[in-house]
């Protein structure tokens, strides 16, 4: 008698699922319409689900719906938020480059042309600044380099075609006429390098440190402030010792302006000395505000003045 | 197989076939590996071969027929491994 064990018996039954359902795939991959005819047919129960679980309003549908929107819509504003921040810190940085250019050109005047620098004093055997801009670009031979609004720190002293040499006012043997504000003396400055420049004035003009220096034949023509002042009173003079508010090493861009800011005049210069003059009690930060309660008023409300933020007037 | 089991697994059958309708990957491969373990993967075969045709998948290449059927071999070979190990501790 022949016994079957229930082992052979279970794997003929595998062999024979897999071969029929094998079959059918093959069928069905022969034929495929007709296969979804019929699955189209066989499932419209479960297509009635389907359309119940995306559609409807009922609240387990609404529940998953809304939850996978939900879930998409954080993942979506996580990867916004990424990207925005991002493009914020780009904004931000091309932002602050533009406002140092604008400070630095002088925003409100378009005479002037900004331009980089290529090298330093220290990295060039003389006392010169070069920068990247040349005659191709406008520039002038004698044009005053600022740096800021109103900071002049030289002149141009050789055009190239793509670059230019500034002559520095700190350069030694450099002279220039400049209207110390505090003594209010005209007096010459001369060079004597390392970004440093000397006022040569006689023993009891009262300079100090912290005074002003402009130069009066350029406008605009800040150039610093006395840093310090050398007095030996068995001396017939005393020198004051001028520096830029920046050094030269930390200059990156500079402003080159026009031929026509520079003046020989003698009247153009005692005009810019008498301007410097005019202005130098005005106090920056001072203001009083006067507002009226009613028309019919006549009292007026004056709020205190606000204290001066700046050191106070040179004597 | 009791009429509780057998409620379950046509239960679990149905929801094989939503599952895999709506696209829930991870629960459909959580619902074959119970129903082949628990129970017997060859209805999913069926099944799947109707969602294939419910879906295209048979103008192409049927992925979910072709893995139930792969997955009921799979399924048969360990299970019974499976019902070994318990019959040696039993």
């Amino acid at each position: 008698m022949r016994v079957r064990s229930p082992r052979n018996s279970k794997q003929q039954r595998v062999l024979r699922v897999t071969l029929a359902a094998a079959l059918v795939i093959g069928v069905g991959m022969l034929l495929p319409r007709a296969f979804s005819f019929v699955g189209a047919a066989v499932m419209a129960p479960f297509h009635a689900t389907n359309q119940w679980l995306n559609e409807s309003s009922a609240l387990v549908p609404t529940f998953f719906r809304d939850r996978q929107a939900l879930l998409e819509e954080n993942q979506r504003l996580r990867n916004d938020l990424v990207i925005a921040e991002r493009s914020d810190l780009t904004q931000q940085r091309l932002f602050d480059e533009n406002q140092r250019l604008r400070s630095l050109l002088g925003a409100a005047d378009e005479n002037r042309l900004a331009a980089a620098v290529i090298a330093r004093p220290n990295q060039l055997p003389y006392d010169l600044m070069q920068i990247d801009r040349g005659a191709a670009q406008g520039v002038e031979f004698g044009a005053p380099v600022y740096v800021g609004k109103d900071v002049v720190i030289g002149l141009v002293s050789h055009v190239a075609e793509q670059y230019s040499f500034v002559q520095l006012f700190t350069s030694p043997d450099f002279e220039a006429t400049v209207y110390v504000e505090g003594p209010n003396v005209v007096a010459v400055m001369e060079g004597v390098g390392g970004g440093v420049a000397r006022v040569r004035l006689p023993q009891g003009i009262p300079i100090q440190v912290g005074d002003m220096v402009y130069l009066p034949t350029i406008e605009p023509g800040a150039f610093g402030r006395v840093s310090y002042v050398e007095n030996e009173p068995t001396q017939p003079e005393q020198y004051g010792y001028v520096t830029t508010h920046l050094s030269l090493a930390s200059v990156f861009y500079v402003a080159v302006g026009r031929t026509a800011q520079v003046t020989q005049s003698v009247d153009a210069v005692e005009e810019n000395v008498q301007e410097y003059l005019q202005q130098s009690l005005v106090v920056p930060g001072v203001s009083i505000d006067i507002s009226t309660t009613t028309a019919t008023s006549t009292a007026t409300t004056t709020e205190p003045m606000v204290p001066p933020e700046t050191t106070p007037l040179a004597p | 197989m009791t009429l509780t089991q057998r409620l379950a697994f046509i239960s679990l059958c149905i929801a094989a076939v939503i599952v895999a309708m709506q696209g829930w990957w991870l629960l459909l491969v959580a619902v074959f590996v119970w129903i082949g373990l628990r129970y017997s993967a060859w209805p999913l075969i069926p099944l799947m071969i109707m969602v294939d045709a419910y879906l295209g998948g048979f103008y192409t290449f049927p992925v979910l027929a072709v893995s139930a059927l792969c997955w009921y071999v799979l399924a048969e070979y360990v299970r019974e491994r499976l019902v070994i190990v318990e019959s040696d501790h039993g």
